[in-house]
């Protein structure tokens, strides 16, 4: 958050700055490089705020859907500067998925007209980014559905993703979400799983052998286990609310369920029965 | 989702249907303002894509803009197209959820078109399906559909507005076409689901249009003749609509009750719906079929 307001005031500064100039070509070509070289984001302050001006440019014309979400968002207690990096964060994100068409226009075309074109691509881009994080919004609980998708093949690069995880609260639950699943043992998520699940209206079959009293402590223990991890992290009790709300009820669908807390894996998956050795 | 979010995310839906606005976006600082975008727009490169098929790719058409991923080629070097969506929050039946790069989308199955090249040229592609996962999408396309949901047959949920909308706005595309099947919300989304309640619930509503009141004196119940049109019923039970010769050849709308079914030159013939076991007079009171002519 701290750093989302730093970068914001930074923003500012720039905008206000009189020696800068504000040609939408500079801000395109900003937005341009960024896609070439995204660790530049991180490295070249005038740049990313080139971008992100573009991004403001762009946003003009979805006024009405950007302020639409801007409600939903401030409905569900976002803040404006969370609302406004994520935004940009899905916005690199979604044109780094267009960079192998984008690259054939820029072999074709002259570099202003790429230009316009790389500004067109973005306003599109930026309306498909609204509707999904509109979305996200009002259905935080993603429905599984059965998708035909592509197999990932190469990897949007480190220092984008590291950014974008810091700019965004949204994105800071999900780092901790991928954190958990590696450094947890199932036993601990387990127990996690059945905090979760013991609130629903159908319980939990997860520690069904084990006393309340153990219950109570094992929840408490994996309470502080998580709260530990989120300071070690530097997360905000928004990214651990954020996190249980959102992503644990994924991570739980991939426990396998246990009995009791000292029972190792031979468990079978949630919602089947299960034959486990003590 | 709850129906009140349901709600919230049809009016996200509408809202970004909206193009650009004349008024001035409010920045941070409201004294500084950015270059404006307005005479920024593009021109279309004249270069052809050198693989246009299994590309994203964002038409834009009179109104509007429109995303639909390229399947195959077709006759007179057109291309097949679906419309796709990035709220997934509509999936229904005919749809197929696809993932491309970091975005979801559903594919709906229903809302097909032919685009010509240089029309896919213009446009803007934002993706290009390897040929492998193109082969998936078309395999799901085929057996997508197949099981409906008989609940939804309400065409004023927000669901079916958004289905209803998402066929509007590809209207003209389809329209092209004069031997296609129409996508008629009530055929699709109320008789289809549901063949037993739809024309039952139309024939409670006496009030019917006046332009069709002798409804009843109707004998024949393969033809049923309106002002504008006739309606017919072949041995395979497909409900055609044939215009009368004074309107053939010329520019109309067909309407299914207050929905805009097509709109271009009216042919000879149009397939309203394939296997619709029904008397026509009870389509027609169904369907509440009118044609209004168009200027030329």
């Amino acid at each position: 958050m701290k750093e989302g307001i730093r970068f914001l005031r930074g923003y500012r500064a720039w905008l206000t700055d009189a020696s800068n100039t504000r040609e939408l070509g500079d801000y395109a070509e900003a937005m341009w490089q960024s896609l070439l070289e995204p660790a530049l984001l991180n490295q070249d302050k005038v740049m990313m705020y080139r971008a992100y001006a573009l991004m403001q440019v762009c946003l003009k014309s979805r006024r009405k859907q950007y302020l639409f979400i801007r409600d939903i968002a401030l409905r569900d207690q976002y803040s404006l500067q969370d609302l406004q990096l994520c935004l940009f964060g899905k916005l690199i994100q979604k044109l780094l998925d267009t960079l192998k068409s984008l690259q054939i226009k820029k072999q074709e075309l002259p570099t202003d007209d790429f230009h316009r074109y790389l500004f067109a691509v973005t306003r599109v881009v930026l309306g498909k980014c609204l509707a999904e994080l509109g979305e996200e919004i009002l259905s935080p609980s993603v429905e599984v559905q059965e998708l035909v998708s592509e197999p990932m093949c190469g990897s949007v690069p480190q220092s984008l993703e590291l950014m974008q995880y810091n700019i965004a609260l949204k994105t800071k639950a999900r780092l901790l979400a991928m954190q958990i699943k590696e450094n947890w043992q199932e036993r601990e998520l387990n127990v996690l799983c059945h905090d979760l699940e013991s609130r629903s209206e159908k319980g939990s079959i997860r520690l069904c052998d084990e006393s309340r009293d153990n219950v109570y402590q094992l929840h408490k223990r994996a309470r502080d286990r998580l709260k530990k991890t989120m300071a070690e992290q530097g997360f905000s009790e928004e990214v651990g609310r954020l996190f249980v709300g959102k992503h644990l009820k994924e991570l739980c669908q991939n426990c396998p369920v246990l009995p009791t807390y000292k029972s190792m894996q031979k468990a079978t998956a949630p919602g089947e029965s299960y034959d486990i050795e003590r | 989702m709850t129906s009140k979010d349901k709600e919230l995310l049809f009016e996200l839906y509408l809202s970004s249907l909206e193009g650009s606005s004349d008024y001035e976006f409010q920045l941070f600082l409201p004294t500084e303002e950015l270059p404006a975008d307005t005479n920024f727009s593009f021109e279309p490169s004249k270069c052809c894509q050198t693989s246009i098929i299994g590309s994203v790719v964002v038409i834009e058409t009179n109104e509007h803009d429109i995303c639909c991923l390229i399947t195959e080629e077709s006759e007179n070097n057109t291309f097949k197209a679906y419309k796709i969506s990035e709220f997934t929050g509509f999936a229904s039946e005919y749809d197929v959820r696809i993932k491309l790069g970091s975005s979801d989308y559903i594919l709906e199955t229903d809302n097909h078109f032919h685009v010509q090249e240089d029309e896919v040229s213009a446009g803007i592609i934002l993706n290009t399906v390897s040929p492998a996962h193109l082969a998936n999408i078309k395999e799901a396309i085929q057996i997508t559909g197949k099981t409906l949901n008989r609940h939804n047959t309400d065409l004023s949920s927000p669901d079916n507005k958004f289905r209803i909308i998402e066929h509007k706005l590809t209207l003209p595309l389809r329209s092209r076409q004069p031997l296609a099947v129409l996508w008629i919300p009530q055929v699709d989304l109320q008789y289809r689901r549901d063949p037993d309640s739809g024309p039952y619930m139309a024939a409670a509503d006496c009030g019917l249009d006046q332009a069709f009141s002798f409804l009843h004196a109707q004998q024949d119940e393969n033809v049923f003749y309106a002002r504008e049109f006739s309606l017919h019923k072949n041995e395979c039970h497909d409900l055609l609509l044939i215009p009368d010769a004074e309107f053939i050849s010329r520019k109309a709308e067909v309407r299914c009750g207050a929905v805009i079914v097509f709109r271009g030159v009216l042919p000879e013939s149009i397939t309203l719906a394939r296997f619709m076991p029904l008397p026509v007079f009870k389509a027609q009171q169904f369907l509440q079929i009118s044609i209004k002519l168009l200027q030329d």
